[in-house]
């Protein structure tokens, strides 16, 4: 039985010298991972089509044995090299990463999550590495998780609540021209550090060197 | 069904890159019919080589002896540091017999979805090196998958100073292929990165 979506490439592991396992983010089957049988070889169709962050039309043959689906054919659609450039951004990518396969089960429609991954990666190519499209983003997740912090008492000092409210229901360049002072950076950024480890048992990957770049890509100084 | 001693011989075979368990088995079944003599030579020569082979404690090769050959040779242009990934990238890069300088292994890329960062690598002594060494030009020779060119840019970043050029090997089309072949990437690339031709 063959299947095809649209997806992001999350993860690309070499399987052997030749072939990789990607998991990919897609909207019908959510988290997956297939197969590219050969696309470490230069002459494969896959080579320069598959790697990390890709957005890409994909079809694949659906294994009866196991999660790991074989890739058929792959046609990209957005490479978003910005994250080639920059650390600070790729670390961002990463934890989002990181969040989503934390929060996620697999081989389960996510329509939502992969939208809010997808216009992420986009805007994160559109702007420089920030803490509030790190906070965005945890605070969008949230959201779609059902676990909205708005909703809870959060103990935030009002100014700060409202910029969370805004970063979290409004589009994210809307978000991104919130001017926020060290203080409020850091209150937010230890209420949703909290807020993680209590909902999700524990905060994931990659954060506290995601926002510590994006901070530093942020200040004034650069 | 294999005697015991034959499967665990497989077994390790098939943890071996680039062997899959029938080349394990093969192989496993040569071995167990082959001339006793032939085989402990083998094993020893295993042993040996393990045993020999070392990292270079300045440039990070595989290597006898450190400092390894290249580190040693002083026909080499010191000026020129070619930074790449992997130990084995080196012979890579000799194979090809155009460059002249010296290397630096940097021991992986930075990859922030399996937590390597910059301290896992080996950038405080490429540092200590552009500090001692006689260095004007770094060329950076990693892979161009994403980590591979956020390690680039990265480094490109860390290592700027006066008096140091930071270059990068080119992105192009492979020898021999046609352009039916490059994917949208490599092609957008090797277009940017066109030269006068005369």
């Amino acid at each position: 039985m063959t299947g095809s979506a649209t997806g992001l490439v999350l993860r690309a592991r070499p399987l052997t010298e030749t072939s990789l396992v990607l998991h990919w983010l897609t909207p019908e089957f959510g988290r997956m991972a297939t197969v590219a049988k050969g696309a470490r070889r230069p002459q494969s169709p896959f080579f320069g089509k598959v790697d990390l962050f890709y957005l890409a039309d994909l079809s694949f043959h659906r294994s009866r044995r196991s999660d790991l689906h074989t890739l058929r054919e792959v046609g990209l659609r957005e490479t978003h090299p910005a994250l080639r450039q920059n650390m600070d951004r790729l670390r961002l990518a990463a934890y989002a990463t990181a969040f989503i396969e934390q929060a996620t089960e697999t081989e389960t429609p996510l329509p939502d999550v992969y939208e809010l991954l997808r216009d992420f990666l986009a805007c994160l190519c559109r702007q420089p590495a920030s803490p509030q499209l790190l906070f965005a983003f945890e605070l969008k997740l949230l959201r779609e998780l059902g676990l909205d912090p708005g909703q809870a008492e959060t103990g935030l000092a009002a100014g700060t609540k409202k910029i969370a409210g805004i970063l979290a229901e409004k589009e994210w360049e809307t978000g991104l021209r919130l001017k926020l002072t060290g203080a409020q950076t850091t209150e937010l950024g230890r209420f949703l550090q909290g807020f993680l480890g209590i909902h999700l048992n524990r905060v994931p990957k990659g954060r506290a060197a995601a926002l510590a770049g994006a901070m530093d890509a942020d200040s004034p100084a650069r | 069904m294999l005697p015991d001693a034959i499967t665990q011989l497989v077994a390790v075979f098939a943890k071996l890159p680039g062997v899959g368990p029938r080349s394990a088995e093969r192989i496993a079944l040569h071995l167990v019919q082959t001339d006793v003599p032939l085989v402990k030579q083998l094993a020893d020569t295993i042993l040996h080589a393990r045993d020999k082979i070392q990292l270079c404690t300045t440039c990070g090769a595989l290597t006898e002896k450190s400092p390894c050959r290249i580190c040693d040779d002083a026909r080499r242009d010191a000026s020129l540091l070619c930074i790449v990934e992997r130990a084995v990238d080196i012979l890579s890069v000799e194979k090809s017999g155009t460059f002249r300088g010296k290397f630096h292994v940097l021991g992986g890329k930075i990859s922030p979805l399996d937590g390597v960062e910059p301290d896992d690598l080996r950038i405080a002594e490429l540092e200590k090196r552009l500090a001692h060494e006689p260095v004007r030009e770094i060329v950076i020779a990693l892979g161009t998958d994403v980590e591979g060119d956020a390690t680039s840019f990265y480094l490109a970043k860390r290592l700027a100073r006066s008096g140091l050029m930071v270059s990068r090997i080119a992105y192009g089309l492979p020898a021999g292929s046609g352009l039916e072949f490059a994917d949208e990437l490599t092609l957008s690339r090797a277009l940017e990165g066109r030269r006068e031709m005369l």
